[in-house]
């Protein structure tokens, strides 16, 4: 299996698929971040019977079958749904959107835990040293970095190793929707057992490695700070 | 410039229907430390939130120098009783009150760096805050506060379960603070304590002030009978 992989690792066709593997994800955890992180804060700072509510659909959602999830950007973005003018089915537009989907409950809920529990600490103090609703906001992404890091890293890992909903809107295309993921799914279907296996060791062995350069970023950014002394 | 006096007149403070602060008015008007002692539960801390503008009293009206507490508090810092240091180094938590108030980042630092001098634990400046022990926590919290130079010090039980080195190292900072003018208020309800640094005590029970005298009368001759009961250490009910 390991010579499958290392074989693999120098075929063109297979540099396409994780190429476009690490591209979908990435601008999927991207956008949701975008999304996430803004949402999980303003639902902490903000107790109202909305904030709540929403709160308590993100957590359902944190349990949505991606299926399900595949399945609402498929209606969406098919002829006769909202967004079917734009022509995105089948495009790996199509998979950001239902990746995000998945993703964006993730970093969300992660982030509302760690700001909320921490603004409840620190409110008072911050209130007193004169912050700003702003520096409010800042400090306390920063005091729960290790936290978001780790939210990020989650949605990360939730996002690339999805199947089901990049199947349904992606299609599996050769050569223009196919995925990590999508790829192995279809090698197992066709009987070749090593060669899907050898795709999942490389699938692994990419969120190792991405796992691996976020704690080296955050280990960096500390010495930095610690640099920063006259 | 002085913020004094401190008056409070008829605060009171509710809370889901429950007054916990009943009617508060005091006047204080003498530089110095001052000292709210009571039993726990008491309000202290609720009071000590009031003067400081940190919680609106649900009626009465609280100034320093005529100036509305939320506005006064530009002028004042607080200790609470967690010490509440951000997840960062020793020294960046020192330097983020400075930052807030646009002092500039060499600045800060020399600063921070002084501060942390003064209390001989200049070695720990880049040691995560939140990795030091609980009475070296009170004291960065301590120096937080005081590093902007504050005209007044609000502390909330800042000693409480610390050791001995650690309590002394505050009191220290405190009377130094004192006779460089500023204002002190300050809640405990360590009765040695009290004595050792009061200049004046509020003591209050049940959500009610019941007493504000200087310290001397205070520890001698109370007036209230919930103050004697609380010195000599019955169960106050």
């Amino acid at each position: 299996m390991i010579t499958e992989s290392l074989i693999l690792l120098t075929d063109s066709h297979l540099h396409e698929i994780i190429g476009l593997s690490l591209k979908v994800t990435t601008t999927a955890l991207l956008f949701s971040l975008v999304i996430a992180l803004p949402l999980g804060c303003f639902l902490a700072m903000h107790q109202s019977r909305a904030s709540r509510l929403v709160t308590i659909v993100l957590h359902g959602l944190l349990g949505l079958p991606p299926v399900v999830a595949g399945l609402a950007v498929y209606l969406m973005l098919s002829r006769s749904g909202a967004l079917g003018f734009l022509g995105l089915l089948y495009s790996p537009s199509a998979m950001i959107m239902a990746q995000m989907l998945i993703i964006i409950p993730i970093v969300a809920v992660h982030c509302y835990q760690a700001v909320a529990a921490r603004e409840r600490q620190l409110h008072m103090p911050l209130v007193s040293m004169g912050a700003s609703r702003m520096h409010m906001v800042w400090t306390l992404l920063h005091d729960v970095r290790h936290h978001l890091l780790t939210a990020i890293l989650a949605g990360f890992g939730r996002g690339i190793s999805e199947v089901g909903a990049v199947a349904i809107v992606g299609g599996n295309i050769d050569h223009h929707t196919r995925v990590m993921t999508t790829a192995i799914a279809l090698e197992t279907a066709q009987g070749d057992l090593a060669r899907a296996m050898a795709l999942g060791c490389i699938l692994l062995l990419i969120a190792l490695i991405i796992n691996w350069l976020a704690w080296r970023i955050m280990h960096i950014h500390r010495h930095q700070q610690q640099s920063l002394l006259p | 410039m002085n913020q004094l006096p401190c008056i409070a007149r008829h605060v009171s403070f509710d809370l889901h229907g429950v007054t916990l602060i009943h009617d508060l008015s005091l006047t204080i008007q003498q530089q110095g430390i001052t000292i709210v002692m009571g039993p726990n539960g008491a309000g202290k801390s609720l009071t000590l939130a009031l003067l400081h503008g940190l919680l609106s009293p649900s009626t009465g009206e609280i100034s320093w120098n005529g100036v509305a507490a939320p506005q006064a508090r530009h002028h004042q810092s607080m200790v609470f009783q967690k010490a509440s240091l951000l997840h960062r180094s020793v020294i960046a938590n020192l330097t983020f009150p400075l930052a807030l108030k646009g002092v500039a980042r060499r600045e800060r630092y020399e600063r921070a760096q002084h501060h942390l001098g003064t209390v001989g634990l200049a070695h720990l400046a880049l040691r995560p805050a939140h990795q030091l022990s609980l009475g070296q926590q009170h004291i960065i919290a301590l120096l937080r506060a005081t590093i902007v130079k504050p005209q007044t010090l609000l502390l909330d039980e800042p000693t409480a379960s610390l050791d001995h080195h650690s309590t002394h190292l505050i009191e220290q900072t405190l009377h130094t603070l004192k006779h460089q003018s500023t204002t002190i208020i300050m809640t405990t309800h360590d009765g040695a304590q009290a004595k050792r640094l009061a200049d004046d005590v509020l003591f209050i029970h049940n959500g009610r002030l019941w007493e504000h005298t200087p310290a001397r009368q205070f520890f001698t001759e109370p007036h209230s009978h919930a103050a004697h009961q609380f010195l000599t250490g019955e169960l106050l009910s």
